[in-house]
């Protein structure tokens, strides 16, 4: 079934829409004048009715298969919207200072939770939740705190082990900075020493060539 | 006014109308947390809805849901705002659910739910609430889905895309990468294929009915 046009075949051949087409029709995709086409080959063509009457089965049997509501509980299902803000507004406080070289401290995590806690108490005011789902977005909330908190924990090891590695790094490059400082005094004083040498050398060896004055006259 | 409550009252109304896109980019420039709490208010229905056809495990599906939301979060700055925020989280979560099936296969773990052949569904709108008819669309329901669960995962995803999230192919095509015509031909596929296992998973249920004994029936 690869034609286009339904019924357009020549010598009797009928051609057929796609399977792609038929999923356009089925899922009403197609244009309203294509659509009224496809009616036309379904009625004319036993094969494609048949096929196109197994995919509407398949149709109807996958409705069959209804998702349940969300059950919600103060221990599993989804965080609510506040105990989501809180730990957004956690999560870029401690991405913040985890970005900095210093571990966060105690003071600057006191700090979130009672920035967390402003938020929930704020939640709470304003008198839109009942007493179950304020204790449920509650302990959604300290449930998140611990687990930011242990992030920021994992993080600031993290760096302490980057710190190190960095140290030994710089450490090592230091030695071999030593070594090279050593090794290119050393190739100076050789160079020093020979180039002394032969200025020594040269000098000697001028005081050879050169004339003697009482010479010049007894050889004349 | 000062303090989180003035944040919520200024901010809260103009996140009302905005867009997935627009919320979504407030996220990214801005952490703007309100705003990300009103993506996830509307989008987990959705993300639960299919991590659990794509998936098969109701409970599971919400906690990758958890997954996703964090992972939205925290890719935020990966988010590029000509695309749509629909496309970027689907793909998302499609991946964490092959992920699963990876490792429940891995695993092969078999759920009570597999052994015992009770999924929790519900009733289809329009059915009667009489214990039989309950227990009859319960059943249907739990082969579908376990029809579905047979399904390669490149079938299995057109299909609950298509057919239960009410994407238009155009859009599949652009959350799978691959093009319209092929989210078409595996949906043509997947649909053959799905009264295929059907079918046989059928002819099964009703083989075994015969061979159980009255008194095991009972129980």
């Amino acid at each position: 079934m690869q034609s286009k046009e339904p019924n357009a075949g020549t010598a009797g051949v009928m051609k057929h829409p796609s399977p792609e087409e038929w999923m356009s029709f089925l899922y009403d995709e197609t244009t309203p004048e294509r659509k009224t086409q496809l009616r036309a080959h379904l009625e004319k063509c036993p094969e494609c009715a048949r096929q196109v009457e197994g995919w509407r089965g398949a149709q109807t049997d996958l409705d069959r298969w209804v998702i349940p509501a969300v059950r919600g509980s103060a221990r599993r299902g989804v965080i609510g919207r506040v105990g989501w803000a809180a730990a957004a507004a956690l999560f870029i406080m401690t991405a913040f200072l985890t970005g900095r070289l210093t571990s966060p401290t105690r003071g600057e995590l006191s700090e979130l939770k009672r920035t967390v806690a402003a938020l929930a108490n704020s939640a709470r005011d304003n008198g839109n939740s009942s007493n179950a789902v304020y204790m449920a977005r509650l302990a959604a909330t300290e449930e998140t705190l611990r687990l930011f908190s242990d992030f920021a924990a994992l993080q600031a090891q993290e760096r302490q082990t980057e710190r190190e590695e960095i140290e030994a790094t710089l450490a090592n490059f230091d030695t071999r900075l030593g070594r090279m400082r050593s090794e290119l005094e050393t190739v100076a004083v050789n160079t020093y020493n020979g180039f002394e040498q032969t200025h020594r050398n040269l000098t000697r060896l001028a005081s050879y060539s050169a004339p003697r004055p009482g010479n010049a006259r007894e050889n004349n | 006014m000062t303090g989180p409550d003035a944040t919520m009252k200024t901010i809260l109304p103009m996140l009302a109308g905005a867009s997935d896109e627009q919320m979504m980019w407030r996220v990214k420039m801005a952490g703007d947390s309100e705003a990300f709490a009103r993506l996830v208010a509307r989008w987990e229905k959705p993300l639960v809805n299919l991590c659990t056809r794509l998936t098969g495990d109701a409970d599971r599906a919400r906690d990758l849901v958890q997954v996703v939301f964090t992972r939205v979060f925290s890719g935020r700055g990966g988010w590029e705002p000509r695309s749509r925020f629909s496309t970027f989280v689907w793909r998302i979560a499609i991946n964490l659910c092959h992920d699963e099936t990876r490792r429940k296969n891995r695993l092969r773990e078999c759920s009570l739910e597999d052994l015992t052949g009770e999924f929790a569904t519900e009733l289809a709108d329009g059915q009667s609430a009489s214990p039989d008819l309950e227990a009859d669309a319960r059943e249907r329901g739990e082969l579908v889905r376990r029809a579905l669960m047979q399904l390669a995962e490149p079938y299995r995803e057109v299909l609950v895309l298509r057919h239960y999230e009410g994407m238009k192919f155009a859009e599949i095509a652009a959350v799978l990468g691959i093009p319209e015509g092929t989210a078409k031909s595996r949906m043509a596929e997947g649909l053959t294929q799905l009264n295929r296992r059907l079918k046989h998973l059928t002819e099964e249920l009703s083989c075994n009915r015969k061979n159980q004994t009255p008194e095991l029936r009972v129980l």
